[in-house]
């Protein structure tokens, strides 16, 4: 049997397969098709609604083609990587001819050539929860054959859910590699649509379960260290009193910013935590943690914050904040996060004891600002004080390394000139 | 599509009530909010009532100078946070 090597829309029939949709998403469910078996479908026709821990997601497809099969059913919980729809190319005709599985596809369970169902995925529920997101590499092909691929293009086509021989490789011997695959991953392929938020319930039972797995397979460790903001507060001000209101900044700017910065630096906290091993991510994405009013928050990120100046920085968050509010997130600010902030704002607590988003290994928290006692030159005055906290994973890094990370950060607020 | 419809037609027709202006501004940031804002009381602290962030605050603060055609300095922003206090401010006065 012959592959699609290009991508040709004139494939010969593709697996579509559950999409990553945020680094710390390894599963999810279908809730809904949006099209039927038969259909003739077109790039960018909505194929179905996936249900994420924290959303409900349209799944768009990529190629025109005919719906030949679902292959899993409606409901039920589903690892990142399983194959959830077959198209069969419009040109090929019959749905008897011979299809080809696809086998480079990232699936848990390889498919057994010319099966007309897949096996059915894993239950999850029945076994230990993965240790992180799916294997980096595919199983091996049915025909003994693999694509060459960097790890890292198998990770980042496994996360996008492309398949590795539609894509051409540039590297050696046609290896393909990150860019390549960063170059073939559509344009927001997937989005959440308008205001569909999942119910409070429904939403409180999936962060229920995230976060427990969060605890009982990252082992923790939290610090604790008091910055003082004064400095920063006038920065901000005096910068602000000049400027129209659309261009104001506010303190989670510069807390990005700082964490950015702190995170390129100190890279042992910027990254994922796969297969009993850390992997330093190659950008540092922030997430930053908003809360919904429905209940239940959202962490989509500022992708490379450390390369951008705290004015881009906060024009993001403004569009995030707005676009997690109402329901628009778009799925390329969900995937690839490297490290996460939670910030309590003004009317929050004092300091968070954060709980990690896996893969990830570092979650920094912000508590609100207040006015404390501190010791400046051996004279006790007035400051606003700002916790900062590292929630971190022992498996990574140790006290000593998750200190200094701190210490840094602590640093570039304290001199908000250099943000 | 008709993405654009509602711009133009915002402007267009500005909204002259400071009352109305303000609450449309919040029910433009936080929709689910709308239900609550008829029985607000205006001379409470609408920002701590709502549990309005300081994202929610600046995004408001923006409608509301953009739809007043004047800038808001920061620091007003501690004397404008009920309903009436942002009323006079925005020369509704009465």
């Amino acid at each position: 049997m012959s592959d699609p090597t290009d991508a040709d829309p004139a494939f010969a029939g593709y697996d579509y397969v559950l999409p990553s949709l945020g680094a710390d998403m390894d599963e999810g469910r279908v809730v809904e098709w949006r099209v039927a078996v038969g259909d003739t479908v077109h790039r960018g026709d909505l194929m179905a609604v996936v249900e994420t821990e924290k959303s409900d997601i349209d799944i768009e497809i990529w190629h025109d083609g005919i719906v030949e099969a679902f292959l899993v059913p409606i409901g039920e919980l589903i690892e990142v990587g399983t194959p959830i729809v077959r198209l069969r190319s419009i040109e090929s005709g019959a749905a008897s001819q011979p299809h080809a599985p696809t086998p480079t596809q990232p699936a848990p369970a390889a498919t057994e050539p010319g099966r007309p169902e897949p096996a059915r995925p894993a239950p999850v529920r029945s076994q230990p929860p993965p240790a992180g997101p799916p294997p980096a590499g595919p199983p091996a092909r049915p025909d003994g054959q693999r694509v060459p691929a960097s790890p890292l293009a198998r990770r980042l086509a496994d996360e996008h859910g492309l398949d590795l021989t539609m894509l051409t490789g540039t590297g050696p011997g046609g290896a393909v590699l990150a860019a390549d695959v960063r170059g073939a991953v559509p344009v927001e392929p997937l989005r959440l649509e308008s205001p569909r938020r999942r119910t409070p319930s429904t939403m409180r039972s999936l962060i229920a379960e995230r976060m427990s797995r969060s605890n009982r397979e990252i082992p923790h460790y939290h610090l604790a260290r008091d910055v003082d903001v004064g400095r920063l507060g006038s920065w901000i001000a005096e910068r602000n009193e000049n400027r129209p209101i659309t261009e104001r900044l506010l303190p989670a700017a510069c807390y990005v910013r700082a964490v950015a910065l702190a995170a390129a630096r100190h890279s042992e906290f910027n990254g994922s935590w796969v297969d009993d091993h850390f992997e330093p991510a190659d950008s540092v994405n922030v997430a930053m943690a908003i809360s919904l009013r429905g209940g239940g928050l959202v962490t989509p990120h500022v992708r490379a914050a450390d390369e951008r100046s705290v004015d881009e920085i906060m024009s993001t968050l403004n569009e995030l904040v707005s676009a997690a509010r109402s329901g628009n997130l778009r799925a390329s600010w969900m995937t690839g996060s490297t490290i996460t902030i939670t910030n309590l704002g003004d009317t929050g607590a004092d300091l968070v004891h954060g709980v990690i988003s896996p893969p990830q290994v570092a979650l920094v928290g912000f508590g609100r600002s207040r006015q404390r006692p501190w010791i400046v030159d051996d004279l006790v005055t007035i400051r606003p004080i700002v916790t900062a906290t590292l929630a971190a994973d022992h498996r990574a890094t140790d006290g000593a390394n998750g200190s200094r990370f701190l210490a840094t950060i602590a640093n570039h607020l304290e001199h908000p000139e250099d943000l | 599509m008709n993405t654009d419809n509602t711009l133009p037609d915002s402007a267009d027709h500005r909204i002259v009530d400071p009352v109305t202006m303000i609450l449309a501004a919040i029910a433009d940031v936080a929709p689910e909010l709308e239900p609550e804002l008829a029985g607000l009381d205006p001379d409470v602290d609408f920002w701590t009532e709502l549990q309005l962030d300081s994202m929610d605050h600046l995004s408001v603060m923006t409608r509301l100078a953009t739809q007043a055609g004047r800038d808001i300095p920061e620091r007003d922003y501690p004397r404008l946070t009920t309903i009436n206090e942002l009323r006079t401010y925005l020369g509704g006065g009465q």
